[in-house]
């Protein structure tokens, strides 16, 4: 156990870059010589890929992983096809345990003791004619022979009864299912609302819909009782699906809601100075829920085709760079809006240098901005349950 | 990163030579081949190559051509570690020549700045995938397809508790459910690159 835990400590260490360079040789050395090693390397790769796409990791060691690991474009790839691979997943299991709640339904979707009863109701909602029963059609006491009838057929009662019962269910049934699929539109909805409006890390959860616009974040989650998908008490999901125990529509929980703090995109607006002081106007506070950084910058100029911004570090280290942006038009001003992944952020000033093309093809410098990157803690996630 | 690329180039028989140095048996010998590219494509990584499948390639050229001028290789892996380093040293020395590459994949296009079509191409791509991807699931055996997205899928709560439990009901080490996870998600990984291939064929 201490052995694994050591190298599962070397590999991270290798992966984050803290190994020196004799130590970073001996473990190469081991990994071309032993495949079962290097086996156990990728493994321990993809779980770290893995925590951070969950947002799993502690605080430290994620800043680690995104100054190091995430500085090469082939790593951020891999980290980009770990949290598709996720939510393809997730979405794979939704589409399963909602076809299994389908199933449940169109079977009866009842409790063992229910299903039963309404197997032996449902012949009896083929109700025989008064006349058949001999029941007397004397109008002035139809209630009277309403209660004979009662009285006397004592297997109605129960058959009228379950028929009843076998309608309102089914009605839970369909109302649930519509909710369902709400849900999985939803989801839907939101993974594909990720794939069209950015490439930025969103979300590695595709059953949280992710409102930009209004900053907030609400995850809505059926709480359907399947076994698959219930977390406190996994059990096979094998066996689950050969001995079906689906609840009863209407012994189902109402939905939770997930509301988690708006720091999911760290937004900024800054103008073009002549000086380089920081204040609280060009500092961006980042945390570790922050999933996405906007910068807009605004300027007064002539129109270019087009607009180059370049993300350098105040000692001159490139950052990162995006061409042919257009300018949106507000009043008298105009700006440009970057978007990028926290992760090529530190703790540290940064300067953005914003240049546009003219038609005929130079480049012209408009100006430097200049900000602060801070970064804190997360937020916990809160749960309620609303209100009916 | 810069990297002087041999001017000899990797013949079908040289490639076949390479690859019986791995094996003699054809097949494990692909196998063996992939094991030991995917292994400089993590040490070219994890010395910040932007390139580390050119890197890789190149290593395999060069070392193809010293099978193919006659040097006789006891260590396969060995050797090919000893030239992944010797090609990353040289690579290093042109470094700082050279100007600095920014990576402008990274950068994602702006709302103002994208081309629908593009959007619209990558959007289509994505739902490929996504489809490669459940075709891939459904062609795996129940237990694993359960096993594999009882693994990965999001829960609403940390996954490594989750996935103690399931270490624990399945009867086995955390360490031992983490290594099948990775070598299934490989080989999903190879079997939607191949249905994408298949579709990209097809049109």
């Amino acid at each position: 156990m201490e052995q694994q835990l050591a190298f599962e400590e070397t590999c991270e260490r290798y992966l984050l870059g803290e190994l020196s360079k004799a130590e970073r040789e001996q473990f190469e050395e081991s990994y071309f010589a032993d495949d079962a090693l290097f086996d156990r390397f990728l493994a321990v790769k993809d779980e770290l890929l893995d925590a951070y796409a969950r947002g799993e990791l502690a605080e430290e060691k994620r800043t680690r992983f995104a100054q190091h690991f995430l500085a090469t474009a082939p790593r951020r790839q891999q980290l980009d096809e770990t949290q598709e691979f996720i939510r393809a997943v997730t979405a794979f299991s939704t589409k399963k345990d909602k076809g299994k709640a389908m199933i449940a339904v169109a079977s009866g979707g009842l409790s063992g003791r229910q299903s039963d009863a309404v197997g032996t109701a449902l012949p009896a909602m083929h109700v025989p004619s008064p006349m058949a029963l001999g029941v007397t059609t004397d109008k002035s006491s139809w209630w009277k022979s309403l209660v004979d009838f009662f009285k006397l057929r004592s297997f109605a009662l129960p058959t009228a009864l379950a028929a009843a019962l076998l309608l309102i269910l089914f009605s839970g049934a369909l109302v649930m299912i519509q909710f369902q699929t709400d849900v999985v539109r939803l989801e839907v909805d939101y993974v594909y609302k990720n794939i069209e409006n950015n490439n930025i890390a969103p979300s590695p959860v595709p059953a949280t819909h992710n409102s930009s616009a209004a900053n907030t974040n609400i995850a809505v989650k059926s709480t359907s009782k399947n076994p698959a998908n219930n977390n406190q008490t996994p059990t096979n999901t094998n066996a689950a699906s050969s001995n079906p125990t689906p609840k009863s529509p209407t012994d189902r929980e109402p939905p939770v809601v997930t509301v988690r703090p708006p720091t999911h995109i760290a937004s900024i607006m800054l103008l073009p100075v002549a000086s380089r002081d920081i204040n609280k106007a060009n500092t961006l506070q980042l945390s570790s829920d922050t999933r996405a950084v906007r910068v807009g910058l605004s300027f007064k100029n002539d129109d270019y085709r087009n607009y180059n911004a370049k993300l350098t570090t105040v000692a001159g280290a490139s950052v990162w760079q995006q061409k042919t942006l257009k300018a949106d038009i507000g009043g008298a001003n105009k700006s440009v809006t970057l978007q990028f992944a926290p992760a090529l952020l530190r703790q540290q000033d940064y300067i953005v240098t914003l240049t546009g093309q003219t038609a005929a093809g130079q480049t012209e410098t408009i100006g430097e901005y200049y900000f602060r990157v801070e970064r804190s803690s997360s937020q916990n996630k809160q749960t309620q349950t609303p209100q009916p | 990163m810069a990297l002087s690329k041999t001017v000899w180039t990797l013949t079908p028989d040289a490639f076949e030579r390479l690859l019986s140095s791995f094996d003699s048996d054809r097949e494990y010998a692909g196998q063996k081949y992939e094991n030991t590219r995917r292994k400089l494509l993590e040490f070219f990584e994890a010395r910040g190559s932007h390139t580390p499948d050119e890197h890789a390639d190149e290593t395999f050229n060069r070392v193809a051509r010293k099978i193919v001028e006659g040097e006789v290789i006891e260590n396969l892996n060995n050797y090919c570690y000893g030239v992944a380093r010797f090609l990353w040293m040289e690579a290093s020395r042109g470094r700082a020549k050279e100007p600095v590459v920014l990576d402008d994949d990274h950068a994602p296009s702006t709302v103002s700045g994208a081309d629908d079509e593009e959007r619209e191409q990558l959007r289509q791509k994505r739902e490929q995938r996504l489809e490669c991807f459940e075709e891939c699931l459904r062609k795996l055996p129940n237990e694993t397809r359960t096993f594999i997205v009882e693994y990965y899928r999001e829960e609403n709560g940390l996954k490594i508790e989750q996935r103690k439990q399931q270490a624990a009901r399945l009867n086995t080490s955390l360490n031992a459910l983490r290594l099948r996870a990775s070598r299934l998600r490989r080989e999903l990984g190879a079997c939607i690159n191949s249905c994408l291939s298949c579709i990209s064929d097809d049109s």
